[in-house]
């Protein structure tokens, strides 16, 4: 090797030096790139598990599910879990346009988590005050967690399945700090339910 | 005498009670009104809380005390679609008095973390500064140490090709 060639490894050896010091002055300026932010949501059946989530019910019996939520949007955030009933003719949220489904909440959960934590909560529902006429049936109330709320919602026989079918299904929302209010987070999770005396 | 008095003492009770449920009976406009109150206090306690953990402030004693809030204004709002709006009302300020102080104290965590960055900040620019010149000066003087070394390697080698040449 030449002179000069030890003198551009010499030069290129105190310039990493140098950078390697000054890694963490750098952090205070230089912005790091941050990661994909998202939720997780999801419910899981009475054994903590993928499996045995209530489908066939009947009238005046408990069932419990659990419903959680992850936090990966690097920061502290303020979520709302709203807690909706609907017939199989019913709308659901559109994920393509992030609109939630227009059907008004009749539970809800909210709560803050901090980036990584992960939110869990047992839910036990029941159906009540349900009366079934030849091929339509209506479900008066439901008790949630051992609290009974209203929910007039009618469903015709579905023949091709067979059975009176309805959904109970969780959406997740944000809190928006410059709206000043919460926004569809568009994501959505459900059981369906298939109702019977 | 005494069996018309005892009719009328019933009316006066009974239009006592009316008045006094009228009185203090909560409607869901007033239901609302508080829940909205500590919706309000519970957005700025949030924000405030945001600005902290933006600072660099460890928020999770301060979280801790929203979700606590938060319990409490989910059960202002279910108590509230049920029509018990008395519940409501009460759980409501139960959540706007459990968020009193939050906003103060997450703005104390944040001028701290603030003061404490800014002091990392600087002993960090210092060290950077120090790091610099002592990189600097060892690298000019192992320069310099390193020619005359190469030099002087340079030169013993000359003088070695010359010795092998006159033979």
């Amino acid at each position: 090797m030449t002179l000069d060639e030890y003198k551009t490894l010499f030069i290129t050896l105190i310039m990493a030096l140098i950078l390697i010091a000054a890694s963490p002055t750098l952090g205070f300026i230089l912005p790091f790139p941050s990661r994909e932010r998202f939720s997780e949501l999801w419910v899981l059946g009475p054994g903590h598990m993928v499996e045995n989530y209530p489908f066939n019910v009947r009238v005046g019996r408990e069932y419990s599910v659990f419903v959680g939520i992850g936090c990966h949007m690097g920061g502290s955030t303020y979520y709302a879990v709203y807690v909706k009933f609907r017939n199989s003719t019913q709308p659901l949220p559109n994920a393509t346009t992030s609109q939630p489904s227009p059907l008004p909440p009749f539970y809800e959960y909210q709560f803050f988590l901090m980036d990584g934590e992960e939110w869990e909560r047992p839910l036990t529902f029941t159906i009540q005050n349900a009366q079934f006429h030849n091929r339509s049936a209506f479900i008066g109330d439901i008790s949630i967690n051992d609290t009974l709320f209203t929910v007039n919602c009618s469903s015709t026989w579905d023949s091709d399945d067979v059975g009176f079918f309805y959904q109970l299904f969780f959406e997740l929302w944000l809190y928006d700090a410059s709206l000043q209010g919460f926004r569809y987070h568009n994501r959505f999770v459900g059981i369906w339910l298939n109702i019977t005396g | 005498m005494v069996k018309s008095k005892f009719p009328l003492g019933l009316l006066e009770t009974f239009l006592f009670c009316l008045v006094v449920s009228r009185v203090f009976a909560v409607n869901s406009d007033e239901a609302q009104a508080a829940i909205s109150r500590a919706e309000s206090k519970m957005g700025l306690a949030h924000k405030s809380v945001l600005e902290a953990e933006k600072a660099g402030a460890n928020v999770s004693s301060l979280l801790f005390k929203l979700n606590n809030g938060l319990m409490l204004l989910s059960r202002a709002h279910m108590q509230n679609r049920t029509g018990n709006f008395s519940e409501a009302v009460n759980f409501a300020n139960q959540c706007f008095e459990s968020l009193n102080g939050v906003e103060i104290e997450a703005n104390k965590s944040r001028d701290s973390a603030v003061i404490e960055r800014n002091q990392k900040m600087l002993i960090s620019v210092v060290g950077l500064g120090f790091a610099v010149c002592a990189v600097l000066y060892v690298g000019v003087f192992g320069w310099r140490f390193f020619k005359g070394r190469y030099y002087k390697r340079v030169l013993k080698m000359k003088l070695g090709v010359q010795a092998s040449d006159s033979r």
